[in-house]
């Protein structure tokens, strides 16, 4: 992976963070409906293009997990550690899955999101939270989930484009994009 | 040499995901600091939000206050519709109580007054300076009035009946030139004939036949003798202006009449007999 690439998705991600973030403050009617979780959606695209190694990518996914803790107030390093953990799934993944159609694209995204919701919740819910408090966390993911999965159809393509721009891809290439 | 490189990756990666692990347990711990990158990052993204957030507002407002003004118009014009309709019934209502005002008013003087009287509506004002007459619509039309008859407001005199067809009557104001009440000054005791300013278009008269020796004054109030027609004591006026003058037997006195001639709505008729001419005018 280059310095390039990955700065050019690390940026991709804090300038969704910092739009998103600027769109809900313009449109406080928007807060309580889901928000699609666009830096999941680069992790994965990143993860399944499989057009690096586990390390770099892992960084590049740290980093994202970081700014969106940064900029949303959670637990700096929360959305790092599930991100890093949902790129080596997905990069893992990467190499016996194949994810092609408009569905399993936005199928995986979906999976994902849940999976990375949940971890979010057992990683940010202290022992001491009743289970009330914990499944009201938990409820939340599915509308989320969905959203991004709706969305990650698109995102998947727009990043395709941009990545091929930035890395021609090769022969061997087993890329969603 | 392929495993080396494995295990190199696989060691970096954990060393990668144990590092937020142990930072995570940290910032849970104290969630408020912030170190140098921290801040760095925050510093970049705090005004770049501030200016996108500013600049979608500025869009926000540019878009609600000049573009998206089409439904705007067709408030406005049914606001509009509305407020004028409100306005109509609210002073349709400040009239009801003004009327009602009166007609309490009214019915206190009928009841003061012995004489029979007669209630009738206003239904046709001054039409001219020159001619002061109203018109006026008897509310029972059985009841007999004669030209002459007095006419009477809750706050004083009005005229006399100057002619009758049907249940219409016209009515002389006071302030007609043609009109002759004989009247009182109660502080003084000085008798006088009101009569109309000519051309006056403040509904004002004029004391004929005032004598020069009384001491009437402006402010003096103006009553009605008893002699024509009209009960005694009803209030007319008051005199706003006396002009004495060296030579004669009488004085002018100017009164403004108590009741407000340009507003009448509703007034009592005296049944009684029209006064002779000759006993009115001295």
């Amino acid at each position: 992976m280059t310095l390039l690439r990955a700065m050019v998705f690390i940026g991709l991600a804090w300038a969704s963070f910092v739009l998103l973030a600027s769109f809900e403050a313009l449109i406080p009617g928007l807060s309580p409906l889901p928000v699609p979780a666009f830096g999941l959606l680069i992790v994965l695209y990143l993860g399944l293009a499989g057009r690096a190694t586990m390390a770099p990518l892992v960084a590049v996914a740290l980093a994202i997990g970081y700014l969106i803790d940064l900029l949303s107030g959670s637990p700096r390093w929360l959305h790092a550690l599930t991100l890093a953990i949902v790129m080596v799934i997905a990069r893992g993944a990467s190499n016996r899955l194949l994810v092609a159609s408009r569905w399993q694209k936005a199928l995986v995204a979906l999976v994902a999101a849940l999976g990375n919701g949940a971890l979010l919740v057992v990683l940010a819910a202290p022992p001491e939270w009743p289970t009330s408090e914990v499944l009201g966390l938990l409820r939340v993911i599915p509308s989320t989930a969905l959203v991004t999965a709706l969305l990650a159809p698109f995102v998947f393509a727009l990043l395709g484009r941009l990545d091929r721009k930035l890395a021609p891809p090769p022969s061997a290439f087993r890329s969603v994009a | 040499m392929q495993l080396p490189r494995r295990a190199r990756e696989l060691v970096i990666v954990a060393i990668l995901l144990a590092l937020p692990l142990l930072f995570l347990r940290a910032s849970v711990k104290s969630p408020s600091e912030l170190n140098a990158l921290d801040r760095v990052v925050l510093r970049i993204s705090s005004p770049v939000e501030t200016g996108l957030t500013s600049c979608g507002r500025w869009i926000g407002d540019l878009w609600h206050r000049y573009v998206a003004l089409w439904n705007v118009s067709d408030e406005n014009a049914r606001l509009r519709d509305e407020n004028a309709k409100l306005r109509t019934e609210l002073s349709r209502f400040e009239q009801a109580a003004h009327h009602n005002t009166e007609l309490e008013a009214l019915l206190a003087l009928r009841k003061d007054l012995s004489s029979q009287t007669v209630a009738a509506r206003v239904v046709g004002a001054v039409v001219s300076s020159q001619f002061r007459v109203v018109r006026i619509r008897l509310d029972r039309g059985e009841l007999e009035v004669k030209p002459g008859m007095p006419v009477l407001a809750s706050g004083g005199v009005v005229g006399r009946i100057e002619r009758v067809y049907g249940p219409y009557s016209d009515v002389l104001l006071a302030s007609d030139p043609k009109s002759a009440i004989d009247v009182v000054v109660p502080r003084t005791g000085s008798r006088g004939v009101l009569k109309g300013i000519p051309g006056s278009t403040r509904y004002r008269s004029r004391i004929d036949y005032l004598l020069r020796k009384d001491e009437v004054a402006a402010g003096d109030q103006v009553v009605t003798s008893g002699i024509g027609g009209f009960p005694r004591d009803l209030p007319v006026g008051k005199i706003v202006e006396v002009t004495r003058r060296n030579f004669g037997l009488y004085q002018d006195a100017e009164v403004e009449p108590a009741v407000e001639l340009g507003k009448l709505r509703q007034v009592l008729v005296v049944l009684a007999p029209p006064p002779p001419a000759e006993k009115a005018e001295r």
